[in-house]
């Protein structure tokens, strides 16, 4: 299943812009590197996979790491939070 | 489209609350300490020289904030791709700010001017960019 979404704010500046529209794949895996949405606090947000532990836990990073609020915050996520991997355009 | 939802990607500090009306209050403000400097006149009395000195400070302060408003917008709102389109942003951002040491170091009306003229500049150029 692919899915649209629209990005709000800058963290992942210069590789996704404010009011972006991203495509987003369910079934692609997320790896290193990847742009991911995930589910935190309730709220789909997007960020770069900066590691997987061996536990399935992932680090998110915003890749305009000065306006972010990221893994460095709210810490580690289970790998099962993520929802998708955008695959559109794969900055 | 409303079946497209927003995906967040910000930080926990609100993006894009942005605005020039603080600058230009403290650039304004630095004028009016300059015309209450000239109407204060000179005098040896101890509270003359009190309100001298409440006048430069408030001035001072003022200039610091305008200063601070400046590089906040210029180095966290504007962004590479504005510069294809306003090709003197960087001038002009850097001349407001040079301005602002300007106002601190005189207390001159003109100087004052100068400095709400460029900060003038740089809120047509925010609100041209926020179209």
């Amino acid at each position: 299943m692919i899915y649209f979404r629209r990005v709000v704010g800058d963290s992942m500046y210069p590789a996704y812009n404010d009011g972006q529209l991203v495509v987003v794949s369910h079934f692609k895996k997320p790896a290193k590197g990847s742009t991911v949405i995930a589910v935190q606090n309730g709220k789909e947000v997007m960020k770069r996979v900066e590691s997987i532990d061996s536990n399935q836990m992932v680090e998110l990073r915003g890749d305009n790491t000065e306006h972010s609020t990221d893994s460095r915050k709210y810490g580690k996520i289970p790998k099962r939070h993520i929802l998708g991997v955008v695959i559109w355009p794969n900055n | 489209m409303k079946f497209i939802k927003p995906v967040y990607a910000h930080c926990d500090v609100p993006c894009g609350l942005y605005e020039t009306d603080t600058m230009m209050h403290a650039a304004e403000t630095c004028r009016k300490m300059v015309e209450k400097y000239i109407d204060l006149g000179k005098n040896d009395d101890p509270e003359h020289h009190n309100q001298f000195v409440r006048i430069v400070l408030y001035k001072e302060e003022h200039a610091k904030k305008c200063k601070e408003q400046i590089y906040v917008l210029w180095s966290d709102y504007f962004k590479p791709d504005h510069l294809q389109k306003y090709p003197d942003l960087h001038t002009k951002f850097w001349l407001a700010a040079k301005q602002c040491g300007k106002v601190k170091q005189t207390l001159s009306l003109e100087e004052c001017d100068k400095l709400i003229m460029l900060v003038k500049e740089i809120s047509e150029i925010f609100a041209d960019s926020k179209k």
